[in-house]
Formats: C-alpha cells, sequence, structure tokens
C-alpha cells in the first residue's frame, strides 16, 4: 500500500461545539474589529486635522509674507452683498 | 463534499459571500457561512495543526481572516476553494510564526531526519506507519506538507489543490511526484519500491 495513502485513514476528530467555538471567533474578531474603527476614524480625523491646520499656517504665511489677511469669502452677511 | 452549494434551502455560497460583503459586522450572513464551513475548516487545521487545541485556534484565527477579507472574493474560483486557501494559508502562517518562536525559545537539537528514517522497522502495522509519515512530513517544507496532506488526507483533486495552492493541476502533481521521490529517498524502506505518482 501506498504509504501516503495511510493518511486518509487517520481520523479527524469532530471539531468543538458550536457554540464555544463561534464565541471564541467573536472574542478574537471584536477587539480587532474594534481597532480597526479607532485606526479608521484615527487617520480620517489626523487629516481632517491636518487640512485644517494646514489651511491656518498657510493663512500665516501669507499674512507674514504681504502683511495682509487673507479676505474670508462672502456671506450673506457681508457688508458689499447688502442691496 | 460540496453538496451544500447546491442545496437547494439555502443560497448559494457566493450569494452569501456577497451578502457579508455587504454586511457592516458579523451579520446573518457571515454567521451563515461559518456554520457552513465550520467543520471543513476545522478538518483543514487540523490536519495541518496537528493538535486540537492548536487546531481550534487556527479554525478561529481563519475565520476571523475569512471577516476581513470577505470582500476580497472575487469569483475566479469556488467559494469553498477559495476558503480552503484562506485556511492553508492561515496555518501555514501560524505555523511558521510559532516555529520561529520555538526556534528562539529553545535551542534543541533536533533529530536528523535520515537517523529517524534510519530506524524505521520495515513492515510495520499501518498504525505505525501512519505515524512515520507523519514524522516525514514534519520534516518537509511546510507548503509541500500541506500540499501532501489535502491530496492524501483530504482526498482533494489537482483542480481543487491548484486552485488552493494559486497555481496549476500540473504543477501541483509535479510537485506531489517530486515531494514523494523526496519520501523515499530519506525513508526508503517505508516506501519499499518506487511508486508511480497517482492520477
Amino acid at each position: 500500500m501506498d504509504p501516503l495513502e495511510t493518511l486518509a485513514s487517520v481520523e479527524v476528530p469532530p471539531p468543538p461545539a458550536a457554540r464555544r467555538f463561534d464565541a471564541g471567533v467573536r472574542r478574537k474578531l471584536h477587539p480587532r474589529l474594534l481597532l480597526s474603527h479607532l485606526l479608521e476614524f484615527a487617520f480620517g480625523a489626523t487629516a481632517w486635522a491636518f487640512f485644517h491646520m494646514a489651511t491656518a499656517a498657510g493663512a500665516a504665511l501669507r499674512y507674514t509674507l504681504t502683511g495682509r489677511w487673507p479676505s474670508p469669502p462672502p456671506t450673506a452677511d457681508s457688508p458689499g452683498k447688502q442691496p | 463534499m460540496d453538496a451544500i452549494e447546491t442545496d437547494a434551502a439555502g443560497p448559494a455560497d457566493e450569494e452569501l459571500a456577497a451578502q457579508a460583503a455587504r454586511e457592516g459586522s458579523d451579520g446573518a450572513a457571515f454567521t451563515a457561512l461559518m456554520d457552513r464551513y465550520r467543520e471543513r475548516v476545522w478538518r483543514v487545521c487540523w490536519r495541518l495543526m496537528g493538535s486540537p487545541h492548536d487546531a481550534e485556534d487556527a479554525a478561529q484565527e481563519v475565520f476571523v481572516r475569512l471577516f476581513f477579507d470577505r470582500g476580497k472574493f472575487a469569483g475566479r474560483s469556488r467559494y469553498s476553494t477559495w476558503l480552503h486557501a484562506v485556511a492553508i494559508r492561515t496555518c501555514l502562517f501560524l505555523r511558521r510564526s510559532r516555529a520561529r518562536r520555538r526556534r528562539r525559545e529553545e535551542n534543541a537539537d533536533r533529530e536528523p531526519m535520515e537517523e529517524a528514517a534510519d530506524r524505521t522497522p520495515a513492515g510495520t502495522a499501518q498504525v505505525d506507519a501512519t505515524h512515520d509519515i507523519q514524522q516525514l512530513l514534519a520534516n518537509l517544507d511546510e507548503e509541500d506538507r500541506a500540499l501532501v496532506l489535502m491530496r492524501f488526507g483530504e482526498g482533494h483533486d489537482y483542480e481543487e489543490l491548484a486552485g488552493m495552492f494559486g497555481t496549476t493541476s500540473g504543477a501541483c502533481r509535479m510537485r506531489i511526484s517530486r515531494i514523494r521521490e523526496k519520501l523515499s529517498s530519506r525513508a526508503g524502506r517505508l516506501f519499499g519500491e518506487p511508486i508511480d505518482a497517482k492520477g
């Protein structure tokens, strides 16, 4: 008999109880899922904060060079917009 | 083995996988996939890990990876083949990382394979032959060992193996043949006369 064929005769034990097994999966899954959500949030928040800080830093540099603050975008309350 | 896929009582695996990919968390579709594949993943993990404790740990890890990779199933193969590939990769990763850790922790000398094979008595009972084969396989490259176990332990054909190992069926056949030669040269008495590669 082919010795490798004997591997098929090795009996595989039954899997662990479904409830215990699934609980184990969720015990491993949930902390990683939480971590991935936190990382996703952190990277998103960092990008948002960086963008806003970069805008402010750009404005400060512009003020240093030109002596003028960039004019804010016109709003409905701006005096120039009033009839 | 894949009777569940054609089961008219429930949605196809691929359909469930697509639903699971749309779910934000481990919802009903993912749970249904776990129910379908728990035993099959367990079998693969038990074969590759070798102990019930490690197999349970690995099988749980497979489902965790499956959850994070659930959107990556592209439908190029059957879902069961893809899942087997995930299970095999996970087990290989765990075995390699554990082996590295073990090597760091203990510096025990391993018995050379040739000496072990020389002491193998000729004409042993099947149980002994199985034990010897397991010992021989333990000294193979991890991926070769997995290939042999999936082919001869689980009885997958070469087409399925090709999907699981990301290669062609011809390459799998060739690899099995080379592994057989390697094992035969290490433990000739166990293998006896050279055996033609199986179809």
